[in-house]
């Protein structure tokens, strides 16, 4: 009986010790990650936020860009969104552009919400562009706006967000399509700004530029566009603006400037069309079709040698609307978190292979040990955590080094996350506002971060059991009034 | 083996980091809602007087910039005013009063700004045309400092105020952003200047020959020079393959051709090589759509072959230069009865249903 405890006991110092060792690891590399995306806003912060898109507004030779707007009873909302695409602002739109709605089979009246507010009439005998290798669900009728020349409908079978995006692709006529959710809202300068790097970039072929997501609930919407900045008081809410701030700041942001960006949100990105086509386009089969794309084209880059580059804009291109309560929030994690092991999984030949360079030594690794299995060891951290406090004497000191490095990662990183968009940005007006997510930041170790994980590791155990039926839609209020 | 105190220590140092940062941007947040304030209150107060000023030229004396916030405020002012209207002249209001208050703070912001406060300079000197300086911008060209983003900017501010050196100064510089290169050009050439580019057009690099005929297209530049310059281009079986795509396209933009003939010359010298290859398609897409700006009858049977090519782009713009034809919808009927290939007589039936107009 003696020796079995003495057996736990040593066990249990060697799971400890691993732990903490893991999260000294990982501290240290997202502070490493933090003074890069440091270094690169200091350059950028204080520019001026009109002078630098005017001659690309202005100009002729900006390449014109097809938006692909897919919908799936979006009833509450799609009016509003496509409003803010073909009505603009005027200061700062983008000169040459055309919108390409995909209804994908709805069951509300999205489809005759669309064709009644902008008056859409069918094309007589469309051909559709038949493209390489990209088969879509039937389309049953393309339309057009009478209203705005420039607005295009699309009425298909449902297959899914990634299907829509295809037919829409093949529909497409311009060099660069952007890819947006119905209920993305989105800025005058949205589309210039996201552009800049794409137009502006000789030396190197750019296959796709994504941007900064911010979360819009809270704030007042007036036709698809953001009247007033406001910060929600739903801690959940709070806590995933936070989350969204740290995950630019410590992930996006580093590893856009090494060109190992494996992520550009579904919200909102563009896409050079001939390279999206070349690599088959979306993937009709994986709840994480944005992520899964942006693997495959690095992955293509490099087998095919194109020396392309998928750039990452800094400043803040849209807003998106995050789940308020508990359970959709669970939902949507545990979408995430199997869209990601999807991608991961596919694409698997490429983990710590040298032939795909950094990205298959570095990029992957981090997203399989840190993004994939890190709640994982999160978990176990807890467990030994609670174990030790139980046990006592000796593990007191392990249980104490934890609960520090967790406080660290946990809350510390996320509170320099606020204080560094603070400094960059300022977007929040009020002092009051500031606070809050200061100081809510600094519980996140205390509730938000323990359930994160939780489901995390519930989504984990669901994918080896092979369960797939934990993914819903995402109730949506609209954002649009 | 797992040092308590260094973990204790570095917790408590990264705390008392965050509380020292965070007391700093409070601090500066009400900073600057102060100043966001006053320069709110700033401009309101003026307003009157800047809009007199910006009309008559006249009594700027109250409102002369002191501070950093009140330069700010103007330089914004200016900037919204300048989305509407365009400077005229050197004797513009905005640029008389930018010439004699700003420059002297820009020179210094030049030298000693960051890299942010520097390019914001540069667009501010472009806005407000200043061309007193000039010599600011060639010193700050030649700075080890000066990066690429700046260098550029600079090229594209000298363009518009007519630097006779010019052309030395972009052969001596890096190869361009496109877009860029296309921006300062277009400052450049105009229908004046325009021959002069022509006679050295051969000595031009590649990149510039490109834009030099996107300018022409985009400016709609008319000569029997360019048409010569224009027309050899296609028929030279050694231009460059991009270069010709935009000499078809820049021809079929102008929508003129001395002989209708030519466009076939073409085709027989291309038909030799890779003209029935993939890699084609972009140039007999073009070809499609001159064929379409010229509309000379003798080209409708290439067009009836072009229908039914293998690319769809070729096919549309085939269909769409021959619905341009007078009797064009006619045409189309007839391929959409009776054309052997499928996917011709589908596009044809698309296009029948259509006017011009649709792209």
């Amino acid at each position: 009986m003696n020796n079995v405890y003495q057996f736990f006991v040593s066990f249990f110092i060697v799971v400890n010790q691993f732990i903490i060792i893991y999260m000294i690891a990982i501290c240290l590399f997202y502070m490493i990650l933090f003074l890069l995306a440091f270094s690169r806003l200091k350059k950028e912060r204080g520019l001026h936020q009109i002078e630098p898109y005017k001659p690309m507004k202005g100009s002729a030779f900006t390449p014109p860009l097809s938006i692909i707007v897919p919908a799936y009873n979006e009833e509450a909302g799609i009016i509003g969104s496509v409003l803010s695409l073909v009505t603009g602002s005027g200061r700062l739109d983008y000169p040459e552009f055309e919108v390409i709605v995909v209804n994908d089979g709805s069951i509300d009246s999205t489809l005759d919400k669309v064709i009644d507010r902008f008056k859409m009439v069918p094309i007589e005998n469309k051909v559709l562009q038949k493209r390489n290798g990209i088969q879509t669900k039937f389309v049953k009728c393309v339309y057009r706006s009478e209203l705005y020349p420039t607005l295009f409908l699309m009425d298909k079978v449902n297959g899914g967000k990634a299907d829509a995006l295809n037919a829409g692709i093949n529909l497409a006529k311009y060099p660069y399509f952007a890819s947006i959710d119905g209920d993305t809202v989105l800025e005058p300068d949205s589309f210039l700004k996201i552009m800049k790097p794409i137009i502006e970039n000789t030396e190197q072929e750019v296959l796709a530029s994504g941007g900064n997501v911010l979360l819009a609930n809270g704030s007042i919407i007036v036709k698809g566009q953001i009247e007033e900045n406001r910060l929600s008081r739903n801690p959940i809410v709070m806590m995933q603006i936070i989350e969204y701030m740290r995950a630019f700041l410590m992930g996006r942001m580093g590893l856009s400037q090494e060109n190992l960006l494996l992520i550009i949100s579904g919200a909102f990105g563009v896409f050079k069309t001939s390279r999206v086509i070349q690599v088959g386009g979306y993937r009709a089969d994986t709840v994480g079709e944005d992520m899964e794309l942006v693997v495959r084209l690095h992955r293509m880059n490099l087998e095919k040698k194109w020396g392309a580059k998928i750039f990452y804009v800094a400043d803040p291109v849209c807003y998106t609307e995050a789940p308020e309560d508990f359970a959709s929030l669970r939902t949507q994690r545990i979408r995430w978190h199997r869209g990601l092991y999807e991608s991961l999984w596919l694409h698997r030949k490429m983990l710590f292979n040298p032939k795909y360079g950094r990205i298959g030594t570095l990029a992957i690794p981090y997203f399989y040990f840190v993004e994939f299995l890190g709640p994982l060891i999160e978990f176990f951290g807890y467990v030994a955590l609670i174990i030790g406090l139980i046990l006592g004497n000796v593990f007191f000191t392990y249980s104490l080094a934890l609960v520090l490095l967790m406080i660290i990662y946990g809350s510390f990183l996320s509170m320099g996350s606020v204080l560094l968009e603070e400094w960059r940005l300022g977007k929040h007006q009020k002092v009051s506002e500031l606070n809050r997510l200061f100081f809510i930041a600094l519980t996140e170790v205390f509730w938000y971060r323990p359930i994160m994980t939780f489901w995390r590791v519930q989504a984990l155990f669901s994918i080896i059991r092979g369960k797939n039926k934990e993914w819903g839609t995402l109730k949506r209020k609209g954002v649009s009034a | 083996m797992i040092d308590l105190i260094l973990i204790k220590l570095l917790a408590g140092a990264f705390f008392i980091v965050l509380m020292v940062i965070y007391v700093y941007l409070v601090w500066r947040k009400y900073v600057n809602q102060a100043i966001h304030k006053r320069k709110g209150e700033w401009l309101s107060k003026h307003e009157q007087a800047i809009k007199a000023y910006l009309l008559t030229g006249k009594n700027c004396e109250s409102f002369i910039p002191v501070k950093r916030y009140q330069f700010e405020a103007l330089e914004d002012f200016f900037s919204a005013y300048l989305s509407n209207f365009k400077l005229e002249s050197e004797e513009d209001t905005i640029v008389v009063f930018a010439e004699s208050y700003f420059a002297p703070v820009y020179k210094k912001r030049l030298r000693k700004g960051n890299w942010s406060t520097r390019m914001n300079t540069l667009y501010f000197i472009d806005l407000f045309q200043m061309k007193s300086m000039k010599s600011d911008l060639l010193r700050h060209l030649k700075r080890r400092k000066c990066s690429p983003e700046e260098s550029y900017l600079i090229y594209h501010v000298l363009a518009a105020f007519e630097y006779d050196q010019f052309e030395d100064l972009l052969k001596g510089s890096k190869e361009m952003p496109s877009f860029l290169l296309i921006q300062v050009m277009s400052r450049l050439i105009d229908q004046h200047n325009v021959e002069g580019y022509l006679d050295i057009f051969h000595e031009l690099p590649l990149y510039w020959q490109k834009g030099f005929l996107d300018i022409v297209r985009e400016k709609n530049l008319r000569s029997e020079k360019i048409q010569q310059l224009l027309e050899s281009l296609l028929l030279n079986d050694s231009t460059d393959k991009e270069l010709r795509i935009r000499a078809l396209k820049t021809i079929s933009s102008l929508g003129c051709l001395t002989s209708p003939e030519l466009i076939m010359r073409m085709i027989e010298i291309k038909e030799e090589n890779d003209w029935n290859t993939p890699e084609a398609a972009v140039e007999k897409m073009m070809v499609a759509r001159l064929m379409g700006s010229i509309k000379n009858d003798c080209y409708i049977p290439y067009l009836e072959r072009l229908i039914s090519d293998s690319s769809y782009n070729v096919r549309v713009e085939a269909a769409k230069s021959i619905r341009k034809f007078k009797h064009g919808k006619v045409t189309l009927q007839e391929i959409a009865a009776s054309h052997e290939d499928l996917y011709a007589r589908e596009i044809a039936m698309e296009w029948m249903a259509r006017g011009t107009v649709y792209e």
